[in-house]
């Protein structure tokens, strides 16, 4: 028996290797409209351990075979145009569909078609895989016994659609074939039917198709408006007067392609809408969690998103406006830092010039000379300062709560108001009428969090020590989002500033994920002295993080439990929190030594600084 | 010497010959295990080896330095040495190339330190002459005489990238791994594999390649794939054979390791 976690992090790069895009690997359900390689939560076919785990390797080749061999390319124009049988059925009324829903939809029971057409083409692309990946067959032959073979009726079409020449349209071909004949049969065994996350990866193949044709079309346009330009016409193409076939051409084309711009639009939005829970172009992880009830690790239990900020989200002035807001104190703060002694100096032996001569290489020259040997010219020691080895990762809590304006930190009227006002989902209409009306300049949580970062940031250019900026959100187990504004090795530029200007309140606050995320970056860095800095406003909680939301018990234990994995790989963490009851939970998280809890969050800049210098100085 | 064997995947055989008839120093920028160094080789024989004139006679036509951070301007140019009681200088492999007309390859010259890239300044620009300090030569290279270097954007970190002004004095070739079928005619060549074989070795280093992202930025090289090729012809296992040379090579990481495994099992019948 073989459970997915065990093998996911292994098999999630095995299918980056063979799509060469990064593949979420998501347990069952494949109705569900996610993309994604869809697998079953364990194995247990064989005896043997590593074959069941080899079927899983065999299921996310055939499942990314359905894009490799043109499942997901099937154009219903051609298809009308290359089957007769189909262009012999009226098309049916066009929406935005899928153009496999719109074949399908030519049929009296599409769910029938599309059964038929999952099994025939499932048949198709398990050939051809076998064909590329000739490593599967072994496989596959172990599997054969185990599973239903097909039906006898489709077995003669299930040998043409596995030539090695088949397409997808001959699969559409003998769909249309065995459709009229068998239709009922199909349509009763309910199992087996296309998902339908198909459909939506094939409008998402298909919109990467239109939009390789947008860059056909512009360059067309483009192509057009130099010839016109040069038979000496300098109107452009389009906004002429329609004499001469050229202009009609043109004009024809820039229709096209308008039309052409404005489908893609229309389809990019519909899928980023329908897919909007999980972030395509993102990497995902999965990571443990620690339940502290049952006493034990919950395998990958948590999917954690890696997006990286786009700086042009920044508000209005950006990282010039939080520039503005630090630059009184830059100066001050880098020079504080710049007092950090470097660990020492180190003498460099044996170089070609320095600034003293290494009297054990000036012996090596003697014993040579006398021996007669060309001697080493490099007789110099060099005093260098040895460089401080220093990798931090700062990790800004981005909740929903760190929206709240800094006055709002005042202990509030309302008894029950603290836990509320930081439960994201919690419908503080009362609450909110008890706030004062924030001045229009009030500063909010986040922008002093913000600020506090980006001032550790220009001091830490000044001595050098390397870091990353990061910030964590996220609602649910299987959606933390993980911003990422500065990595490691990306050096300090204007688009960084931008990066963390552009931070904003997000959901809840599931931190364990998100420090063990930071953990491994801050590993594989590779620094000698590690440090993490955890920046939050509250407690960690998110709506499945523990049995029941009221209770953050579970929470706590499970950042107590990451705090504790990165203090065992090697990583000082910090825990600076600007809640005012931050005593309660931090000391049930991490040793007192370990976190600050800061009463007026405009101290925030200056306590982040402190914790640093204290931390890094050895 | 016989032919170098180099199979063309754009037109830098062209250009190189366009920048070598005008003297036009050259800067190959590329990945590990590409081919950089061995179109340099093949250049040198289309341009020596081939020359009726007395550039064929030349004994020694190709300079090859493999360039450290230990390497000094001294290794470069020369050094006296003792011989007996006396000193005789002795030209380093630049000042041989310069002298000889030969083409000078530094290759990975990012790895040296920075004051050995800023003496083939004088060599890469109208001047074309190397001052020797030590004996106060002033040499003049030689008609015939090019510099080539070499670098890999990849890997370096930014502390050692190239300075502009160093750049700026050559013209850059860009190289990168062939496209499949290219690199099976390669790999089939050089290892002298079945056809079939050497696509499958391709088809493992484009999988491969996708990865490059995790742990190990440049994926595995067309010439690791071709020692994979190699040991199979010497009777190993092709498994066996991709697991020692491409799988243990490629990456540290354990569960990298296991998915280029799978990988490699996959595509190999």
């Amino acid at each position: 028996m073989v459970d997915l976690a065990d093998v996911e992090r292994p098999l999630a790069l095995f299918a980056e290797g063979i799509a060469g895009r990064h593949c979420h690997l998501k347990v069952g359900d494949e109705d569900a409209a996610d993309p994604g390689v869809y697998l079953p939560a364990r194995i247990d076919i064989f005896d043997d351990e590593t074959l069941n785990a080899a079927i899983y390797r065999l299921r996310v080749l055939v499942q990314l075979g359905f894009r490799e061999f043109g499942t997901f390319a099937f154009d219903i124009d051609r298809a009308r145009a290359r089957i007769p049988g189909l262009a012999a059925r009226p098309p049916p009324p066009v929406h935005r569909e899928s153009d496999l829903t719109l074949f399908f939809n030519h049929f009296d029971a599409p769910p029938a078609a599309r059964s038929l057409f999952h099994v025939i083409e499932s048949a198709r692309v398990e050939a051809q895989t076998l064909r590329r990946y000739p490593g599967a067959r072994k496989y596959k032959a172990a599997l054969d016994p185990h599973r239903d073979a097909p039906v006898d009726f489709l077995r003669p079409v299930i040998d043409r659609v596995c030539a090695p020449d088949a397409t997808v349209y001959d699969t559409a071909e003998a769909v249309i074939e065995c459709y009229g004949m068998f239709a009922v049969d199909v349509e009763e065994s309910g199992d087996g039917a296309f998902p339908g996350h198909m459909e939506w990866a094939q409008r998402e193949a298909r919109l990467e198709d239109w939009e390789r044709e947008l860059d056909d079309a512009n360059a067309e346009v483009s192509a057009m408006e130099v010839v016109e330009l040069s038979s000496g016409d300098q109107v452009k193409v389009g906004q002429g007067k329609g004499d001469g076939d050229v202009r009609q051409v043109g004009q024809d084309l820039v229709r096209a392609r308008d039309d052409l711009q404005r489908r893609i639009d229309s389809e990019r939005s519909e899928l980023r809408h329908r897919f909007g829970a999980s972030p395509v172009d993102a990497r995902s992880f999965l990571y443990d969690e620690w339940d502290c009830l049952e006493r034990r690790y919950r395998k990958a239990w948590c999917r954690l998103f890696e997006i990286e900020i786009d700086p042009r989200d920044a508000a209005d002035d950006g990282g010039r406006g939080l520039m503005r807001s630090v630059r009184p104190y830059a100066r001050a703060v880098r020079r504080r830092f710049e007092q950090i002694r470097p660990i020492g100096y180190q003498r460099i032996r044996k170089v070609a010039d320095g600034d003293e001569l290494d009297l054990g290489a000036l012996v090596d020259v003697r014993s040579d000379l006398r021996a007669g040997v060309s001697p080493d010219d490099r007789v110099y020691s060099q005093r260098k300062r040895a460089r401080r080895d220093v990798g931090a990762a700062f990790l800004v809590d981005l909740s929903a709560s760190t929206d709240d304006p800094v006055e709002a930190a005042e202990p509030p009227t309302n008894d029950t108001a603290p836990q509320d006002l930081r439960d994201p989902w919690f419908d503080d209409d009362d609450a909110s009428a008890d706030r004062p009306p924030s001045p229009a300049e009030s500063r909010r949580i986040i922008d002093i969090q913000k600020e506090a970062v980006a001032l550790m940031a220009t001091a830490l250019e000044g001595i050098g020590d390397e870091y990353g900026v990061y910030g964590f959100s996220g609602y649910g187990k299987d959606c933390i989002e993980f911003h990422v504004a500065k990595e490691f090795d990306e050096p300090f530029r204007r688009r960084t500033l931008d990066a963390i200007a552009a931070m904003k309140p997000k959901r809840s606050t599931r931190m364990g994920p998100a420090i063990r995320h930071a953990a491994g970056k801050l590993a594989a860095a590779g620094a000698a002295l590690k440090v993490l800095m955890i920046v939050s406003d509250g407690f960690p909680q998110d709506c499945d993080y523990g049995p029941e939301r009221g209770n953050h018990e579970y929470g706590v234990r499970d950042t107590a439990k990451a705090l504790e994995e990165a203090e065992r790989a090697g990583i000082h963490t910090f825990c600076v929190t600007v809640d005012r009851s931050g005593h309660d939970y931090l000391r049930r998280m991490c040793p007192e030594t370990h976190y600050m809890v800061i009463e007026e969050t405009e101290g925030l800049p200056a306590a982040l600084q402190k914790a640093y210098r204290q931390l890094t100085q050895i | 010497m016989s032919e170098p064997y180099y199979l063309p995947l754009a037109d830098e055989v062209e250009v190189f010959e366009a920048a070598y008839h005008s003297r036009l120093p050259v800067l190959l920028k590329g990945p590990t295990g590409c081919g950089k160094t061995r179109f340099v080789e093949h250049m040198t024989w289309r341009l020596y080896e081939t020359s009726d004139g007395p550039r064929g006679d030349l004994a020694v036509p190709l300079v090859t330095v493999s360039c450290h951070e230990d390497l000094t301007a001294t290794d470069l140019v020369g050094r006296y040495l003792l011989r007996g009681d006396e000193t005789v200088w002795r030209d380093g492999p630049l000042t041989q190339a310069a002298r000889s007309g030969a083409i000078c390859y530094l290759d990975e010259i990012v790895e040296a330190r920075k004051d050995t890239t800023v003496l083939v300044h004088s060599l890469t620009d109208h001047r074309r002459m190397l001052p020797i300090d030590k004996t106060g030569e002033l040499l003049v290279a030689h008609d015939d005489f090019l510099l080539v270097i070499s670098y890999n954007p990849g890997y370096q970190s930014v502390l050692k990238d190239l300075k502009t002004s160093t750049r700026q004095r050559f013209v850059s070739l860009s190289f990168d791994y062939p496209e499949s079928d290219a690199e099976a005619e390669i790999i089939a060549h050089e290892s002298a594999v079945a056809a079939d074989i050497a696509d499958r070795l391709a088809a493992i280093g484009v999988k491969v390649r996708n990865l490059r992202e995790h742990g190990f930025e440049e994926g595995v090289s067309t010439r690791l794939l071709i020692y994979a090729g190699e040991l199979i012809r010497g009777g190993i296992d092709p498994r066996r054979a991709a697991e020692i040379a491409i799988v243990q090579t490629v990456s540290d990481d354990a569960n990298v390791q296991k998915a280029v495994a799978d990988i490699v099992d996959m595509i190999l019948p």
